[in-house]
C-alpha cells in the first residue's frame, strides 16, 4: 500500500482570502499609499493599479473621458477614482451570499429641517 | 508505439512525494506515456515549452505562481494540451472558476483506490484524444464524415457515440452498413442526418450491448451523399439567414434605445469582429477600448482569482459607460451622463437582458 | 536634496491634496444623504489613505505647512457619512469651511514647492522648507 497510502494523506486548506482595502497610484504605475496589510504583495496592487490605470488612458485617448471605473467580478469589486496624479482604487470582495439592491440609496429623514 | 508519437503527461505539484507517486502509476498506464514532473509554475512552463506535453496535470495550491495563474497561461499559450486539475481544495467556486478557464478535468485528490482507478482512467482517455479546436476529436484531423466512412470500411460492427456539447448521439453499425441512428429524441436517417451536420464534438467507439432493431436501410453512400447535399442547401440558407439576423439584430438594437430613457448608443462587440452599433457614428472608437478593458480586466481576475468579470461601469463627463462581457465579445451601452453612475450598471444589464431574450 | 526625491514630495502632496478632494466629495454625498454603505467604506478607507499620506508630507516638509492637527481634527470630527448626515446644517458648513481653508492652506504650499523646484537657486531655498538627508 506504499504508494496508494502516499497519496490518500488528506489535507485541509484554507481558500485564500480576497484583498480587501485601497491604494493610490501614480500615473507612472507606482504605489504611492496604500491601506492594505503586507500580506497583500505590492506587485498585486501595481498590477490592478496598472490596468485601472490603462483603462482611463485608453478610453481618453478614445474620446471618452471617464473619471471613475467599477469593476464587478463575482467575487470582488474594484472601484477606481481618476485623480490628477493617477487613481485611487478601492478593492471590495462580495459575498456570494450578499443580496443588495443594486441601486439602493440610503435616505435618512432629515432631523433638523 | 513509435518513439516520436509517444504520450507526454506532465505533473505539477510542490508536494515532492505525491509528484513521485503519481509518476509511477501514470506511467504504468497501458498508453505507457512518459512522466515528467515540475515542483512550480515556472518550472513546468519551461518544460511545456520544450516537450509535446498531450496532458497537463495540476495542483491549485502552489508556491510564486498559483495553480489558477498557471493554468490560464497553459490554456493561452498551449491551447493544444489538454488539463486536468488535481486538488484538495473542495470549493464550488473554484471548481466553477477553473472550468470557465476551458480546463477539461477537476478532480479532487483521490481518497481510496475506486476513485484513484476513475481518475487514472480518465487521465488515459484525455492521453488518447487529441485538442482540435473544432472536428472531432478522436482521431486527428479527422470529420465525421471521415470516421464513419472509415467505420464502414473496416466492417466495424459497434456503436458510435457522439458528443456535441450537452448533445448526444448514436450511430449503429453492423458489418460496415450502419443500420441505426439515434439522437434528440430522433431515430433512423433524420437522426444520422442531425448528427452529421455538427461541426464538432467529441467521439468514443462502444461495443454493441444488444441486438439493434433496423431503421436505416440505405448504403452508407448515399447516406453520406444525401447529409453533404442537405449540408450545402443548409449553407446556402445560412447566409441568406444571416443577412435576414443582422438587420433583426438591427432593429432589436432600435428598440432598446427606444425603450431605455438615456441610453444614447448599443454596441455588441462580437468574438469574431462584427460590431453591430447603433446610435453612434464611429463604433470603432469605443471598440478598441472595450476590446481591451474585458480582456485586461478578465486576465486579471483570473490572477487574482476574483471570479468571472460580470460588469465595467465607466462615469464620464460626456457620458456614462456600462460594458457586460459576453462568452464570446461584449456588449457596450451608452448613457447620457445624467443617467447616475449607480444607475448604469442595473440599467446596463437590463438592456442586456432584453438584448439576450 | 536631490531633484528626485522633490519630484517624489511633490507628487505625494499632489496626492494627498487629490484624496482631500474626495473627501469633500463624500462631505457632499453626507450632506445629500445620498450614500451607500459602500460609500461609507470607501469613506473610511479614504481617510486612511489621507492620515498616512500627511505623516509621508510631513516627515519631508519641515515648515510653511498648515497644522497637521487641523486635518487630523476635521478627520476626527466626520467618523462617517452616516454621523455627518445627521449634523445640523451649520455644522456641516462649518466643516466644510474648514475643508476648504485646509485645501487652500496646501494648495499655497504645493504651489511653493513647485516654485522652488522650478527655479535656478532651488538647492539653497529649497533647503529652508524641506528636510534633507545629509548626502
Amino acid at each position: 500500500m506504499g504508494i496508494i497510502g502516499k497519496l490518500f494523506k488528506r489535507q485541509i486548506l484554507v481558500p485564500k482570502k480576497l484583498p480587501a482595502g485601497s491604494f493610490v497610484i501614480s500615473r507612472r504605475g507606482e504605489i504611492l499609499v496604500s491601506t492594505f496589510t503586507l500580506g497583500v504583495s505590492q506587485p498585486v496592487l501595481i498590477g490592478i493599479g496598472g490596468v485601472v490605470m490603462r483603462a482611463f488612458t485608453r478610453a481618453e485617448e478614445s474620446g471618452v473621458p471617464l473619471h471613475q471605473l467599477e469593476v464587478y467580478y463575482g467575487a470582488l469589486r474594484v472601484t477606481a477614482k481618476r485623480t490628477r496624479v493617477g487613481a485611487i482604487v478601492f478593492l471590495t470582495p462580495q459575498s456570494a451570499f450578499e443580496k443588495k439592491p443594486e441601486s439602493e440609496t440610503t435616505t435618512i429623514p432629515r432631523s433638523h429641517d | 508505439m513509435v518513439k516520436d508519437q509517444q504520450l507526454e503527461i506532465l505533473l505539477l505539484d510542490d508536494d515532492v512525494d505525491l509528484l513521485q507517486s503519481y509518476k509511477q502509476l501514470f506511467e504504468a498506464l497501458p498508453n505507457a506515456p512518459v512522466v515528467y514532473t515540475a515542483t512550480n509554475g515556472p518550472q513546468a512552463i519551461k518544460i511545456l515549452e520544450v516537450e509535446p506535453i498531450k496532458v497537463f496535470v495540476c495542483d491549485l495550491m502552489l508556491p510564486r505562481m498559483d495553480g489558477l495563474q498557471v493554468l490560464s497561461v497553459v490554456k493561452h499559450r498551449f491551447p493544444h494540451v489538454r488539463t486536468v486539475v488535481l486538488t484538495s481544495v473542495v470549493d464550488e467556486e473554484i471548481r466553477s472558476r477553473v472550468y470557465s478557464l476551458g480546463v477539461d478535468l477537476f478532480w479532487q485528490k483521490p481518497s481510496n483506490e475506486e476513485e484513484l482507478r476513475m481518475f487514472l482512467e480518465c487521465v488515459s482517455s484525455l492521453l488518447d484524444q487529441s485538442v482540435e479546436t473544432s472536428g472531432f476529436r478522436g482521431v486527428q484531423n479527422k470529420s465525421l464524415v471521415d470516421i464513419i466512412q472509415l467505420e464502414c470500411l473496416t466492417q466495424t460492427t459497434g456503436i458510435l457515440k457522439v458528443t456535441n456539447g450537452p448533445l448526444e448521439g448514436k450511430i449503429w453499425f453492423q458489418q460496415g452498413e450502419i443500420i441505426d441512428a439515434e439522437t434528440e429524441g430522433m431515430f433512423g436517417e433524420e437522426a444520422f442526418k442531425r448528427i452529421i451536420s455538427w461541426k464538432e464534438g467529441a467521439f468514443e467507439i462502444l461495443p454493441v450491448d444488444e441486438a439493434r432493431p433496423r431503421r436505416i436501410r440505405k448504403a452508407f453512400n448515399a447516406l453520406l451523399l444525401e447529409a453533404a447535399q442537405a449540408l450545402d442547401e443548409k449553407n446556402q440558407v445560412a447566409s441568406a439567414e444571416v443577412a435576414e439576423a443582422k438587420q433583426t439584430a438591427r432593429n432589436k438594437l432600435l428598440e432598446l434605445i427606444g425603450d431605455f430613457n438615456g441610453i444614447e448608443f448599443v454596441l455588441v462587440q462580437r468574438g469574431n469582429g462584427v460590431v453591430e452599433a447603433v446610435g453612434v457614428d464611429n463604433p470603432q472608437r469605443f471598440v478598441g477600448w472595450v476590446n481591451q478593458v474585458v480582456t485586461e480586466f478578465q486576465v486579471l481576475g483570473v490572477q487574482i482569482q476574483a471570479g468571472p468579470l460580470r460588469e465595467i461601469v465607466g462615469v464620464g463627463p460626456q457620458r456614462n459607460l456600462g460594458v457586460i462581457p459576453l462568452e464570446s465579445g461584449a456588449i457596450c451601452v451608452g448613457w447620457h451622463f445624467n443617467v447616475p453612475g449607480e444607475e448604469v450598471r442595473e440599467l446596463s444589464r437590463k438592456v442586456f437582458a432584453r438584448w439576450e431574450s | 536634496m536631490t531633484k528626485k526625491k522633490v519630484e517624489k514630495v511633490l507628487e505625494q502632496v499632489e496626492s494627498f491634496l487629490e484624496c482631500w478632494k474626495q473627501f469633500n466629495h463624500y462631505l457632499g454625498l453626507a450632506h445629500a444623504k445620498k450614500f451607500k454603505p459602500e460609500d461609507e467604506a470607501h469613506f473610511l478607507e479614504l481617510k486612511s489613505l489621507i492620515v498616512q499620506q500627511l505623516e509621508f508630507v510631513f516627515a519631508a516638509i519641515e515648515s510653511g505647512c498648515p497644522p497637521k492637527e487641523d486635518v487630523l481634527n476635521l478627520i476626527s470630527g466626520a467618523p462617517s457619512l452616516r454621523f455627518l448626515s445627521e449634523l445640523p446644517e451649520q455644522s456641516l458648513r462649518a466643516l466644510e469651511s474648514q475643508w476648504h481653508k485646509i485645501y487652500i492652506a496646501w494648495l499655497s504650499v504645493l504651489g511653493q514647492l513647485k516654485v522652488h523646484y522650478q527655479s535656478d537657486d532651488s538647492k539653497s531655498i529649497l533647503g529652508g522648507i524641506l528636510k534633507g538627508k545629509k548626502e
